[in-house]
């Protein structure tokens, strides 16, 4: 096997992305090597028979090129690039006859392709004969194919060491510290991670950069800081009971001001405003003077509150529209810190749950939260009236016996100005009237009562400090030994010799013996510890001598998969005893482990880099167009969505083929809006049966996917269609050739995306291709830049042309629309199962598939498939497979 | 070191947006001519412009500005436009194309390259970056990391700071005496640590194979850097920063796009002249909230995709006049700045602006819109690298790094996929 790092790797392949599409998926044209090419299409079958894993495309050394493109080099190529002419130094015969994957080989066959596709070459001059455009479209096909195989036997068939991602990295530590992780994130404002075909867990496209290194270090420190309590006084636990005088608000207006926050009666406050995303936080001015909550630990937090005039004002206006099919929605906030209730830093604030609302009488909400010292929780209205004109709207209208003239107004009149004399002259009559405090009855909150206990301490010192020092509070006291030896077999996933960690013992006696206190020498200890490469680093062995991982290997690798962290001790000692071999033993190791909670991160970060998720937000819609993906938090209910439709068919072992089409949805209120379904109503989220007419069922039907795979803006056939082909299929088209004249998107109204496409695909170079990938972007163009779905383009000033959701697959089959589509993609669910399980096994073991493993992957999901597609039995299949198994 | 370091500078200006760098000399320790050092500054506009009205029609240096030139007429002889530069294939993928602006390959294309998909300005930061207090400076008008345009040599970007009270507060703010022995020691417990990992790094390298091996090495390229760095932040810790007679107003940071982005060129400007830094990038990407303060009526991303309507173009043409506008502004500033060579901080300065993006509206990046300004070569035109004019062949655009690298004193022939430097630029006489 060659070195990764130092060998050329055939960039060529990997490196074109698309320019007729958005090219906003980073990777997403990358070819896998999962799938036989005609190229090479013998060689994988012999390897099935041989069962050979090892085969590389090296071994077809003696092996030709295909006839047909040998008469084509020797027709136009070989005049000038032969055995008598060099021209430019390159000689193009030589190969012909025994190819060969060593990188000089594989860059002229490059170089050569490349001139092909660019027309430079055969050169179009007088005496040169010029091949006819089938023949060069063959040629380019054919070694366009060869050189991606070529890549795919040389990307390693084992995982490179692979250093802890972001999100590992972070679950790690909370599992090694016992520490609350999801108060504060210090990995937050890590550099991302680099990804290969979307996932950001493979080792060999991961990289250590020293900005990363010095993070470590500094987080190390400051989390170990977290977890010791040596000779810290244990915290009392208090109450903080507060009613609605308490809060930032004023007790009387005369006109609309921007945050409507009014106290009634010294009984509650009233809150006329707000938005998803909220700048002014209505929090208890005496608390933050107390500086927020005196120390870290869980606290209880609850609330009085319900919705005032959700229905019943009277007033018509469209921003109270929503209501109708809305509950008021209340949020909880909590501001780290208190100079973080500035409304200039809104996102430094973490929103912990949101609310729906009681109409009229006022109802509890408790929630139990860990907060650091000096947090401070508030409240907002997440779907609340968004502009301060509103409400003056709404008054000039209804009471305009109220209205007083502004600050402006009086300036103005003051200056002279005649108009503003006459308003303020007139509005002078009001002076007497009551306020606009006192009349305005539009929907709004009412905060009665906010109570804050904590926090709850259960055992002194906590259990972070208990986990790694036991109940010692004496720096002095720790056995160092001892601890080094127990805290490095946990951080390093497997038992350790004394010897080879003596040396943190020795630094931290060191530092105690120059003048460090215990406590500071010994967390400098732990934190080197935390930065060693073998915490860093999931050291899996050396598969040249062995490619068998040790059973403490296969439990971190299994841990990583499910958790995205280490493994629990139940675990471990499952790997001690063996017992992991045993199928069993294992498949119930697996169930446990997706029952945890931990088992989230998978669903999360697999359904993330699978379906590309995570780069949602990166392509921001547009705001006005769009205004609901914003208003309503579709982006955050869209990847809810997924990630509930697939935990759910972890869960309950449901038939993958549900991703491609199902006939229920998970939704909440305002995914139902977006998607047209009626009588959902309420926050949390819920699985509704779905009809024809709602056009929606399996991943196709998600905002997510859809949302993905636009720009925002507008929506490409393209970008949908590559997205299918990868995803769903497991073969991501061939990237364009270079020079081929991107399409310059022309909207003045002369042509549709569909007849630039039909341009487009009258070129040669493009048409096998576009063939391709075109057809399922065209069913998915019933859906906007954000999924809503649609009939008809939207036109300015008018009615849009119709919808053409037709196409044709390269196989012949049509359809006329997304639902025509979906049952197409159904029927080839054997072929969805073997994509889906080489993307569960890229991710399981941080490796990109390839041909080698083509084998295992197919048995896989036959056996899957076999057994009624149910996707926790895929699991358990890649977990057991011989894949999963080898390093 | 040279004494440069411990000069204490003191800039008269105005606070806010409008800077009027002093002269020095009268204060500055003396600098003798030959110590003068060179500058680079790379601005990255993440969507580039639209290509019909930023390309001059006319070549050689009889050229008539295009429309999008306009705002730097008076600095005519100060800057070259080129076009015909790109970074082929290698740098294509859409908005995905962009962070190979300073590099010309794409990270994902780098495997196997020595010093991976490294930079323009992280190449020079080799060279001149252990002299200052900052080895170089990213700074972005937004936290964007899909656009990094700064990337070392193990490839991976390096990233920027946003906020312009925080970049102020590096340059500028004090470090309070009495935390320097504390600083210093966590320093250098955190040197100690460094050398103790050292031992689980040799442990692993006995164990694995040859590929793991590679990935160790790089984490023990990452040690020695940030041992380098340690280093070099406890030497300057007891060294005070320079003294500006500038503040950023209250807020500065949450201010609309428009008026924030001065901020950013004016601390550029600040930090090159002070030596706090030599190399410095700046990525100007989305314009957010409230349309960024400008007068239009819809979002940048959705206006460069303006499928040739004419009032979509009209509006992004506001946005490109500005940034074209502020570059004409920084320009200005640095040429009023006399340095003791008798050169003005301009001409020791060469200020690199364009996009890896060269046509946004159809995802292209080919012939991308590059300028540069200063750093004393031969400007005042506008140069064609196409090598084929009718079939749009581009020259690589990393011919043109080489031959900013060497200009800065680095010793290369080679940088990404150059192939030789940039014919036809030349440093004045």
């Amino acid at each position: 096997m060659s070195d990764h790092r130092t060998s050329r790797e055939p960039r060529r392949v990997s490196g074109r992305a698309c320019r007729t599409g958005c090219g906003n998926q980073p990777g997403a044209l990358r070819p896998t090597a999962h799938f036989s090419t005609p190229a090479l299409g013998l060689v994988v079958a012999i390897a099935a028979l041989l069962g050979a894993t090892n085969l590389s495309a090296a071994d077809q050394s003696g092996q030709g090129v295909a006839p047909f493109v040998a008469k084509y080099f020797k027709q136009y190529c070989h005049r000038c690039h032969g055995a008598t002419i060099q021209k430019g130094e390159r000689r193009l015969d030589q190969f012909l006859a025994n190819l060969s994957t060593n990188d000089d080989a594989v860059s002229l066959l490059e170089e050569a392709l490349d001139a092909i596709n660019r027309g430079d070459m055969p050169p179009a001059k007088k005496g040169v004969t010029q091949p006819p455009d089938d023949e060069t479209r063959q040629v380019i096909r054919w070694i366009t194919d060869y050189l991606r195989e070529a890549s795919g036997a040389r990307t390693p068939a084992a995982t490179t060491m692979r250093r802890l991602n972001r999100f590992e990295y972070s679950n790690t530590l909370r599992d090694l510290l016992g520490l609350q992780t999801t108060a504060f994130d210090r990995t937050s404002d890590f550099p991302a991670d680099a990804t290969e075909d979307g996932f950001d867990n493979i080792g060999a496209a991961l990289t250590l950069s020293d900005y990363q290194l010095q993070r470590y270090l500094e987080v190390a420190e400051a989390a170990l800081a977290d977890t010791m309590f040596f000779d810290r006084p244990q915290p009392q636990s208090q109450i903080w009971r507060y009613t609605g005088g308490d809060f930032n608000g004023v007790t009387s207006y005369e006109r609309a001001p921007v945050t409507w926050r009014l106290i009634v009666n010294d009984e509650y406050m009233e809150i006329g405003h707000g938005q998803p995303s909220e700048r002014a936080a209505n929090y208890v001015k005496a608390f933050v003077k107390e500086g927020g909550v005196p120390a870290d630990g869980w606290y209880s937090i609850r609330i009085r509150a319900a919705a005032a005039n959700r229905l019943d004002h009277g007033y018509e206006h469209r921003e109270f529209e929503r209501y109708k099919t809305f509950p008021l929605k209340m949020a909880l906030w909590i501001a780290p810190e208190a100079r973080l209730l500035d409304k200039n830093a809104a996102d430094q604030r973490r929103l912990v749950e949101v609310w729906d609302l009681p109409d009229g009488k006022p109802e509890v909400f408790t929630q139990r939260v860990w907060l650091g010292k000096g947090a401070i929780p508030f409240v907002s209205w997440t779907n609340g009236v968004s502009s301060k004109g509103n409400i003056r709207r709404v008054a000039e209208k209804y009471h305009p016996e109220v209205i007083r003239a502004t600050k402006t107004q009086l300036d103005s009149a003051q200056l002279g100005n005649a108009r503003d004399k006459a308003l303020v002259a007139k509005l002078l009559k009001n002076k007497d009237n009551k306020l606009l405090s006192e009349v305005y009855h539009g929907p709004r909150l009412r905060l009665w009562e906010m109570e804050i206990e904590g926090p709850h301490i259960d055992q002194w010192p906590p259990a972070s400090h208990r986990l790694i020092f036991g109940d010692d509070t004496d720096a002095a006291k720790v056995d160092i030994d001892q601890l080094v030896l127990r805290f490095t077999s946990r951080a390093f996933r497997q038992p350790v010799k004394p010897k080879d960690v003596r040396h943190y013992a020795d630094f931290i006696r060191k530092r105690i013996d120059n003048g460090d206190s215990p406590a500071v020498a010994i967390k400098l200890g732990l934190a080197a510890i935390l930065t060693s490469p073998r915490f860093l680093y999931l050291d899996e062995g050396n598969d040249e001598s062995d490619p068998r991982l040790t059973p403490f290997e296969f439990a971190s690798r299994l841990s990583y998969f499910l958790w995205s962290s280490m493994p629990d001790s139940e675990l471990i000692s499952a790997a001690e005893s063996g017992r992991l071999s045993n199928r069993d033993e294992l498949t119930s190791q697996v169930n446990r482990m997706l029952r945890d909670e931990k088992a989230h991160a998978f669903v999360e970060h697999f359904t993330d880099s699978w379906l590309r998720i995570n780069i949602l937000g990166s392509m921001p819609p547009d705001l006005r167009t769009f205004d609901s993906y914003y208003d309503d938090r579709l982006e955050t209910f869209f990847k809810q969505e997924t990630r509930l439709f697939f935990a759910d068919l972890v869960e309950s072992n449901g038939s993958i083929v549900n991703l491609l089409d199902s006939d229920y949805v998970f939704v909440n209120d305002a995914l139902a809006k977006h998607y047209g379904i009626d009588n959902v109503f309420g926050e949390h989220f819920r699985r509704v049966a779905l009809q024809p007419k709602h056009h929606r069922g399996g991943l196709l039907g998600q905002g997510s996917v859809l949302t993905v795979t636009a720009n925002g803006i507008e929506t490409s056939p393209v970008v949908r269609g590559v997205w299918v082909l990868e995803n769903i299929f497991g073969t991501p088209p061939s990237p364009p050739p270079p020079d081929v004249v991107p399409l310059e998107p022309d909207t003045r109204g002369t042509t549709t995306i569909r007849e630039q496409l039909a341009r487009h695909r009258t070129v040669a170079a493009c048409a096998d291709c576009h063939r391709k990938i075109d057809p399922a972007g065209f069913a998915l163009e019933f859906y906007d830049p954000v999924g809503g779905y649609r009939s008809r383009y939207s036109a300015r000033g008018g009615r849009g042309i119709a919808v053409d959701g037709s196409g044709q697959l390269p196989s012949g089959e049509t359809f006329e629309d997304e639902q025509g589509l979906k049952q197409l993609l159904v029927d080839r669910k054997d072929r969805f199962a073997e994509a889906l399980t080489a993307k569960l096994l890229t991710y399981a073991t941080g490796r990109s598939m390839t041909f080698r493993d083509d084998s295992d992957i197919k048995k896989t999901a036959a056996a899957c498939a076999g057994n009624g597609y149910g996707l926790r039995d895929l699991i358990i299949g890649v977990v057991t497979c011989e894949t999963f198994q080898k390093r | 070191m040279t004494k440069r370091m411990n000069r204490r500078t003191l800039l008269r200006g105005t606070s806010g947006a409008l800077l009027a760098l002093p002269c020095l000399d009268a204060m500055a320790a003396p600098v003798t001519a030959a110590e003068v050092p060179m500058r680079m500054a790379c601005i990255g506009l993440n969507f580039g412009f639209v290509p019909q009205l930023f390309f001059p029609e006319v070549t050689g240096p009889n050229y008539q500005l295009s429309d999008r030139l306009q705002p730097l007429k008076k600095l005519r002889n100060d800057f070259t436009v080129f076009s015909g530069l790109d970074h082929g294939v290698n740098g294509q993928g859409g908005h995905g194309g962009v962070h190979a602006y300073l590099s010309g390959v794409l990270s994902k294309n780098s495997a196997g390259m020595l010093e991976s998909n490294i930079s323009i300005d992280q190449k020079a930061a080799q060279l001149v970056g252990v002299q200052t207090r900052y080895p170089s400076m990213q700074l972005a008008s937004g936290n964007d990391p899909n656009n990094m345009i700064s990337w070392n040599a193990s490839g991976v970007s390096n990233p920027p700071a946003s906020n312009v009270e925080t970049i102020y507060k590096l340059l500028f703010q004090k470090v309070d005496p009495r935390l320097q022995k504390t600083t210093q020691a966590k320093y250098a417990a955190r040197t100690s640590i460094l050398d103790l990992v050292k031992t689980d790094a040799d442990y692993l390298k006995r164990k694995v194979g040859v590929r793991d091996r590679a990935k160790l090495e790089q984490y023990f390229n990452s040690v020695r850097e940030v041992e380098k760095r340690l280093t070099q932040s406890s030497q300057w810790l007891d060294k005070p920063k320079p003294v500006v007679d500038y503040t950023l107003p209250a807020g500065s940071n949450s201010r609309d796009f428009v008026d924030r982005v001065p901020f950013y060129y004016d601390l550029m400007s600040l930090a090159l002249q002070t030596d706090s830094t030599r190399v410095i990038t700046l990525a100007l990407g989305d314009i957010g909230a409230n349309f960024g303060g400008f007068k239009i009526s819809r979002g940048y991303h959705q206006l460069t995709h303006h499928g040739k309507v004419p009032e979509y173009i009209t509006e992004l043409s506001v946005i490109e006049q500005f940034h074209m506008k502020q570059l004409a502004r920084f320009l200005n500033q640095l040429k009023a700045v006399e340095e003791p060579n008798g050169k003005t901080l301009l001409d020791n300065s060469m200020v690199l602006f364009g996009s890896g993006m060269g046509n946004a509206s159809s995802h292209s990046n080919k012939n991308l819109p590059l300028i540069l300004a200063g750093g004393g070569f031969r400007h005042g035109e506008h140069k064609s690298y196409f090598k084929d004019e009718a079939k749009k062949k581009a020259t690589p655009a990393g011919n043109l790094f080489v031959s900013m690298l060497q200009r800065f004193g680095v010793e290369t022939d080679q940088f990404g996929l150059s192939n030789s430097t940039l014919t036809g630029l030349e440093v004045q006489g």
